[in-house]
């Protein structure tokens, strides 16, 4: 009799155990899985951004500068070329859209972009998108810049960061816990060497 | 009970093991995602070091690239290093156009490329504007052509080919045949008159341009250099697609047969007797009164094919007394222009 006991007790604990390792390793699981996502399109969207950024001004005869058209720290457009196509100006926008709506983030925004007239929505779980504007002597400029300021620039800082749109993690007493990703990065677009 | 227990122990090996496997999965992924964008910025870091590579060979007048940028000809360099391969060539854009050049280059690194293209226009620094076959920036100039008949010396404003014949006239290219700084100068000139050609025979050309401003940029170029009192008696200097720099450190005098290509800097005394053959710029300068005697001739179409400038202080002297010719030519100057190592390299847009 005491022998059953005994097992059953043990074979509760077995369960209990293998329940608790189960819910463990599952959340890891889940938790990987998001911060896979959530890296892979910070990756993604700094490898799309690196394209056109670094192209800034590329080919942009003098008659059509600045080749900044806005220059906000939220919102930046620009003239470059982007395929190589002689005398071609292909115009590039960045910026924040709405929130998102069918998220569980709270924060997490739309980032377009567009590229002449076609508007695309490049990714839905950015939370934060800044741009900084340097001179010729390293000088962060002051945004929104205008006019004739806008031949002024010499370099960016892009600042973007990235959360998940659903949480890894509900039982944080602080709140739901998201999966993020930064992606920095200061570029000095060649072309606005030559201006 | 035991068989239970048995496979209990097997189902949590199976579920620890399923759950495993996906972890590690999603962290391969993870890394492979990590990985290939530190693969993407290392080829672009090697395509940027490979371009800086090059500039800096261009800075250091690397003949090896610099003189492959002639019509019909491209430089490589293709180098090994951060674990990757960059090849870069260097050519010029168009082979009618001498002043624009294009750079591509080409990166790997593991299974990952980049491309960048980089258009660079290439202008002497500094070059002179020639408004004359000769250029007399000397107050109060001792001029004379001396000799009888066919033996005179002769002196041509009008447009000739970088071989000294004459271009089908009437060139739109053609200048006066002398020049000089001051009204008064050009009465000496006239004289001879019969063995001047040009737009005028003579010209006043106050912007006669002052040698001493830039000749430093030639001096430190120069592929070869004479001492003061030298006697040039043979010698070949460059040729049509490799144009030279020669320096003459004080008086010379050229007295056999002298073929050449490029820019002639004399910092003295400057007497042709021999028999010369130079396409280019000859420019005679001096800090006192300098005299340029040209006496030979030797049969040449032509013996300066280009342009000349001679400065000194008032009172020096230019003086023909043989069959020296002395005719411009737009394209000799054209070509002395682009001599690869006085040139002034501005990227005009770099495509990455």
């Amino acid at each position: 009799m005491m022998d059953i006991v005994f097992a059953s007790v043990i074979l509760g604990m077995i369960i209990l155990t293998i329940m608790n390792i189960n819910i463990n390793m599952t959340q890891e699981n889940w938790k990987g899985m998001v911060e896979l996502n959530t890296q892979t399109e910070a990756i993604q969207l700094a490898r799309i951004m690196e394209f056109d950024f670094y192209k800034i001004g590329y080919r942009v005869p003098p008659a059509a500068h600045p080749s900044f058209i806005v220059a906000d720290s939220e919102h930046v457009k620009f003239k470059t070329n982007l395929g190589d196509m002689a005398g071609a100006i292909d115009i590039v926008e960045y910026g924040l859209g709405g929130p998102v709506l069918d998220s569980k983030n709270p924060r997490d925004l739309m980032l377009f972009r567009i590229e002449n007239v076609t508007k695309v929505y490049i990714n839905y779980s950015v939370t934060g998108f800044r741009v900084s504007y340097f001179d010729s002597n390293d000088v962060k400029i002051s945004t929104p810049i205008f006019g004739a300021a806008l031949n002024r620039i010499r370099s960016l800082r892009i600042m973007l960061k990235l959360e998940s749109p659903e949480p890894f993690d509900t039982t944080y007493g602080g709140g739901y816990q998201y999966a993020s990703a930064i992606y920095s990065k200061l570029i000095y677009p060649r072309n606005l060497t030559f201006n | 009970m035991g068989k239970m227990a048995l496979f209990l122990v097997m189902a949590l090996s199976l579920a620890v093991g399923i759950v495993t496997v996906t972890v590690n999965r999603s962290k391969n992924q993870l890394v492979e995602n990590v990985t290939g964008f530190q693969k993407y910025t290392t080829a672009r870091n090697i395509a940027h070091s490979g371009v800086n590579m090059l500039l800096s060979r261009m800075d250091s007048h690397d003949p090896s690239i610099l003189d492959s940028l002639v019509p019909g000809k491209r430089a490589w360099m293709i180098t090994n290093f951060m674990s990757g391969r960059c090849s870069v060539s260097i050519q010029l854009a168009n082979p009618s156009a001498l002043d624009t050049v294009d750079i591509i280059c080409n990166s790997f690194f593991m299974d990952t490329s980049k491309y960048m293209k980089l258009r660079l226009r290439r202008k002497p620094v500094p070059f002179p504007v020639v408004g004359e076959a000769i250029g007399l920036r000397v107050p109060n100039v001792k001029f004379k052509i001396s000799g009888t008949g066919g033996g005179k010396g002769f002196i041509d404003g009008r447009n000739h080919d970088e071989f000294g014949v004459l271009t089908p006239q009437p060139d739109t290219s053609n200048l006066p045949g002398v020049g000089v700084l001051y009204p008064a100068d050009t009465t000496e000139v006239l004289t001879y008159k019969d063995n001047i050609d040009g737009t005028k025979d003579v010209c006043i050309d106050s912007s006669l341009f002052d040698p001493a401003l830039f000749v430093d940029e030639y001096i430190n170029a120069a592929n070869i250099t004479y001492n003061d009192g030298a006697t040039i008696s043979n010698a070949t200097w460059g040729t049509k697609t490799n144009p030279w720099i020669i320096y003459c450190k004080g008086d010379v005098h050229i007295s056999g047969t002298v073929t050449g290509w490029g820019i002639l800097v004399v910092n003295g005394n400057l007497r042709v007797s021999g028999s010369i053959d130079f396409h280019g710029l000859a420019i005679a300068y001096k800090e006192t009164i300098i005299d340029v005697l040209e006496t030979g001739g030797g049969g040449k179409i032509s013996n300066i094919i280009g342009g000349m400038l001679v400065a000194g202080p008032a009172g020096s002297s230019f003086e023909m007394r043989g069959s020296q010719n002395t005719v411009y030519s737009k394209k000799a100057l054209e070509i002395v222009r682009y001599i690869s190592k006085l040139q002034w390299y501005n990227i005009l847009y770099w495509y990455e």
